[in-house]
């Protein structure tokens, strides 16, 4: 490992100035991702921004409709967040999966989201939660929906000295329910084979929106849509679940590499949007009761 | 046998504190005054021809001491545990991706790693071969010589193919096991200096005396001359018995004259260092119609990767347990050990017998099947026995069968069971496995010795060659001790795997310290207590028979004398007796004869019986451990704690090795070199295990102690294979038992819902 500078500044402004004034810097937040590529040879830093602690990248916050999750907020903040829990709770579903304990003690949200691998496991919960990432430079901010943020196997749309400072979710209105579900290996430290998130919102017996979000099936996380098309309107009964899982296991091109096979995922794919969908009719329900 | 104080009791061991705290000292953690570091350049392709290795731009950066390649090498430049095939250095010819070709001792290990960065090789690529099947044809490229077959084991006995002719049952299988990593927690490592005109090298190892003799020879110095020391080694399995930083850190000590240290990487470790045998195997079982085995025939072929290692010696024993615990009178078996340009194959907790319990246990469940009797039946009823003849011609003097392991574990598992209601894709299975195995190197001498020396004070040194891998060996040994001379466990300071103070103990392998060092330490004990209970006889007038050790006291007709050890002690030294002893094993073994594999491989055997109980995901093919129930016959329990510790780590790394592990290769490339890739059970995928000690004494054993290190690894993976089966009507030939595979099987078996989904058929 060469040489590298460590920065740790107290401000967010601080931050993008040094961003601006150092093209060759890596924001370290938990550095689960970061110090693995750095050990391998793949990244060297010339200048380390620690942005861990920057105020407005550690809160968790509900206002104007909106739940609002700072970009350097822990997996394991996440899980424990009482906000969290309640408004978007496949989200803190997916977080408690990521790893290990000290991974989720160190790893965060935004870091998770940069980093942008296909089987980042919060990232279909964020999708299916319609998350808008915030984004910051030193010449000004913008928000832009998180299904158009990734571009590729750790592509993003992010550009040069810019950093994501949060997400904002709606919170969850009457008559929503969302889930997770994970393949994974073995039961920690496990690479997700394929996970899901779903989101429905029913009105009088009916599906008004679904968002079906599927992880390590192609090169980004995906919206499936044709699935989200095909249960709108239904009342989510056993036989239009099948069929959306059945769009989903078409819809997803995924790889055969070390972890899986393609067949194997395809297949897999449909059985966990099954799974999320089952348990959204199962919390929808016990909302009526 | 009087009542025992010392052994048989859970004496907490004597490291634990220490590893606990962190403050033990592993190789890596060693620092000495004017330490270089090294490093080693290896081979990135499988198989070249060497043409030219320059070294000049590295020993031209500033920091860098020694450059060393093949023409450094003072000794014949070669080394191995059974064959000495394997180049310290690369002079001529690359056979797979990791071979050394370059040491570097630098003054920083980021020096060392940019030196090897500036060597520059010049090669011409060959043509490889990575399947041992392929390997073995006259055509296929040749990794050493003119045949890749390294060796094969035949075992031969009574008529199998009249047997088979007109047998009513007959069964036919074709398995394949998987290549699986030790992951020891400890990555190889070591340091060495010069004492004066000695080397001393310590470092992580699992056979001290045999890394000597290597390093003496490849340095051309005498063995008195290199001291070998063990440091303090977080695991073996088998991964640390051949050479890994020993005979580099010589040479380099030697050529610098500093002390030099040597760490790798895990991904190195995981590259160089050698594997459990990958292994084919066809297997035909012929029984009778209340399924009584009448006849094995069985072909395995193990891939051995580019270097012999301890490879044909995993392959024999394979091959001598092929029957699995059963009694066979009619055999074929025929073991071949196989050259490739695959990471090389050596020695691994179980010894090739997890491999071919995979294929002999699906084997038993198969022919209970045909026989219209349970996976239980068929078990007890070919157990075995007393007067029992095994595959290799021994007759068997033992007592009990294998339902003194199998019924409880059995038992155990079914009054756990759960009966609760499931949804309709989880299906439920039990699945069981029994084993045996024998204890020490197959009918080859392998002694070990130990010296004692009784202090006035009442305490004891203890000096053994054996290794004290994390297993517990000095603990047990000082047990042993203490219980023969009377004294306490703490009076028992031992010193061990160190060539400059210990006796030779053989290699912390093939389950056999406990047996044979605990052998040698009884007879060292043994040799004092002669001396202290004559000199008592003279002193109280008493003879001898009437005299024991007890309590850290004479006791004479079962009663306290008053007496103390250390009092006795003081009475020989003031008289010029020395009070010390050494003493040293072999058990008694007839080698296997080449033609028909026709001996007596081993003086003991400990067997054992697993039962498990699994959940299978019909939907996702994910298979759950629920439970395991594991009934090992350890002769003695030394230390029952350690027993279970043994029994707990055995079994999780076999469901590792039936569900998760897998090393993938690609034209002999690892594709898995991290634990981020290659999988082994974490905390939260271990079920209940239930260890169940049974004690069936074995004469020959110290105070009837067998081995125990390696046979709760055999059952896990086959008793889950069965598990899968009784679940779900599917039968798996291929380790690991991935959901991928698991689905595909049950997709198959909806298409085909009467036929029979296992692509090689039973045949009648």
């Amino acid at each position: 490992m060469n040489a590298y500078q460590y920065v740790k500044p107290p401000q967010l402004t601080e931050a993008l100035r040094l961003m601006r004034e150092n093209p060759d810097c890596h924001l370290l937040a938990g550095g689960t991702d970061l110090l693995v590529r750095m050990k391998l040879g793949r990244l060297q830093p010339g200048l380390l921004l620690d942005v861990s602690q920057l105020p407005e990248l550690r809160t968790i916050r509900e206002e104007a409709g909106l739940l609002r999750i700072g970009a350097a907020v822990t997996h394991t903040e996440i899980c424990r967040a009482e906000a969290i829990s309640r408004l978007a709770p496949a989200l803190a579903g997916a977080a408690s999966q990521v790893g290990s304990p000290q991974i989720r003690n160190r790893g965060t949200i935004g870091g998770n989201v940069g980093n942008a691998s296909p089987a980042g496991d919060t990232l279909p919960a964020l999708l299916a939660y319609g998350a808008v990432v915030e984004l910051a430079r030193y010449d000004g901010r913008r928000r832009r929906p998180l299904k158009e943020f990734f571009q590729g196997p750790g592509r993003t749309v992010l550009e040069e000295g810019e950093l994501i400072t949060g997400f904002s979710l709606a919170i969850r209105p009457a008559g929503q329910a969302a889930a997770f579900e994970k393949m994974g290996k073995r039961k920690a430290l496990s690479i997700s084979v394929v996970n899901a998130a779903v989101l429905i919102e029913m009105e009088a017996g009916a599906v008004v929106k679904a968002r079906i979000a599927l992880g390590a099936v192609a090169a980004t996380v995906r919206r499936m849509t044709a699935a989200e098309h095909h249960l709108k309107g239904t009342d989510l009964s056993d036989g239009a679940i099948a069929q959306a899982a059945q769009l989903v296991s078409d819809a997803v091109n995924p790889i055969d590499d070390v972890r899986s096979e393609a067949a194997y995922r395809k297949q897999i794919a449909g059985v966990l949007t099954r799974r999320a969908l089952e348990t959204c009719r199962r919390q929808l329900n016990d909302q009526r009761e | 046998m009087a009542e025992l104080s010392v052994v048989g009791k859970s004496v907490i061991r004597k490291d634990a504190l220490d590893k606990v705290l962190g403050r033990t000292r592993y190789s890596a953690d060693l620092k000495m005054p004017g330490m270089l570091h090294a490093k080693v350049l290896r081979s990135t392709v499988p198989h070249a021809r060497v043409i030219r290795v320059d070294t000049a731009r590295a020993e031209a950066l500033p920091g860098v001491h020694a450059v060393l390649t093949a023409k450094d090498v003072p000794g014949p430049n070669g080394h191995g545990i059974i064959f000495k095939d394997e180049p310290v250095l690369v002079s001529d010819k690359i056979r797979k991706i990791g071979d050394p070709l370059a040491v570097v001792a630098a003054e920083t290990e980021a020096i060392a790693a940019e030196a090897i960065k500036r060597i520059e090789v010049e090669m011409e690529e060959l043509p490889g071969v990575f399947d041992p099947v392929e390997a073995m044809q006259d055509d296929s490229p040749k990794i050493h010589g003119d045949s890749n077959i390294l060796a094969l084991r035949k075992i031969l006995r009574g008529h199998p193919d009249e047997v088979f002719a007109r047998a009513e049952i007959v069964v036919e299988g074709e398995y394949q096991t998987q290549m699986q990593e030790h992951s020891y927690i400890e990555p190889e490592a070591g340091i060495a200096y010069l004492d004066e005109d000695v080397v001393v090298i310590k470092a992580s190892t699992q056979n001290t005396h045999f890394d000597c003799r290597e390093i003496a020879r490849n340095l051309a110095l005498p063995q008195s001359r290199v001291r070998m020391v063990q440091a303090p080694t977080g695991g073996g399995f088998g991964g640390k018995l051949d050479v890994s930083v020993q005979i580099h850190l010589g040479l380099l000590a030697l050529k610098t004259r500093r002390p030099v240290k040597l760490v790798y990487t895990r991904e190195e470790s995981f590259i160089a260092s050698s594997k459990r045998h990958p292994c084919r195997i066809r297997y035909r079982t012929a029984a009778d119609r209340n399924g009584k085995l009448l006849a094995v025939d069985v072909q395995v072929v193990g891939d051995t990767g580019a270097y012999s290692s301890y490879g044909p010696a995993p392959i024999t024993r394979l091959a001598v347990h092929a029957a699995g615990p059963y009694e066979v009178p009619n055999a074929r078996i025929y073991a071949y050990t196989v050259y490739t340009n695959n990471p090389t194959a050596g020695a691994m907790r179980g010894f090739g017998v997890p491999q071919i319990s995979f294929a002999y246990e699906q084997q038993m469940d198969r022919i209970a099947e045909k026989a219209g009797i349970s996976p239980l039946e068929v078990r007890l009823r070919n157990s075995l026995r007393r007067g029992s003849v095994t595959v290799t011609g021994q007759v068997l003097d033992i007592e009990g069968s294998l339902g003194d392991t199998l019924i409880p574990a059995y038992e155990t598992l079914l009054s756990a069971r759960k009966n609760e209601a499931l949804p309709d894709h989880i299906k439920k299975g039990v699945g069981l496995a029994c084993m045996y195995y024998g204890v020490g190197n197959t009918g080859q001498p392998n002694p070990a010795g130990a010296f004692l020396d009784l202090m006035e004070d009442g305490s004891a040194h203890l000096m053994v060659g054996a290794a004290d891998i994390g297993q517990g060996s000095n603990t047990i040994l000082a047990q042993i001790a203490a219980e023969e001379l009377g004294l306490d466990f703490q009076d028992i300071k031992v010193i061990s795997a160190d060539t400059g103070v210990t006796p030779d103990g053989g290699a912390t392998s093939a389950s056999r310290q406990t047996y044979i060092s605990g052998n040698a330490t009884l007879e060292a004990a043994r040799s004092v207590k002669t001396v202290l209970l004559k000199e008592a006889a003279l002193w109280q007038d008493v003879p001898v028979e009437r005299l024991l050790l007890k309590e850290k006291c004479l006791y004479v007709d079962q009663k306290p004398s008053g007496v103390t050890v250390q009092q006795l002690v003081a009475r020989c030294r003031g008289k010029g007796v020395m009070t010390i002893g050494h003493g040293w094993y072999n058990p008694s073994t007839v080698p296997l004869d080449d033609e028909t594999g026709q001996g007596i491989p081993y003086e003991v055997y400990s067997f054992g019986s697993q039962a498990v109980e699994i959940a299978v995901d019909t939907q996702t093919g994910e298979i759950e451990v629920l439970r395991v129930t594991a009934a090992h016959d350890v002769g003695q329990a030394v230390n029952p704690l350690h027993v279970e510790g043994q029994i707990e780590g055995g079994t999780l790394m076999g469901i590792g090795y039936g569900l998760y592990e897998e090393m993938k290769k690609n034209n002999g490339s690892i594709q898995t070199p991290s634990f981020a890739t290659y999988l082994i059970p974490t905390a939260l995928d271990v079920p209940p295990i239930d260890s169940i000690i049974v004690e069936e004494k074995v004469d020959t054993g110290p105070f009837g102690a067998k081995g125990l290190g390696e046979t709760s690894l055999v059952p896990p993976a086959s008793a889950i294979a069965n598990a899968l089966w009784h679940a779900t009507g599917i039968r798996l030939h291929s380790l690991p038992l991935t959901p991928e595979k698991v689905l595909r099987a049950l997709e198959s078996q909806k298409e085909w819902p009467d036929g029979n989904i296992a692509a090689e058929e039973d045949t009648v």
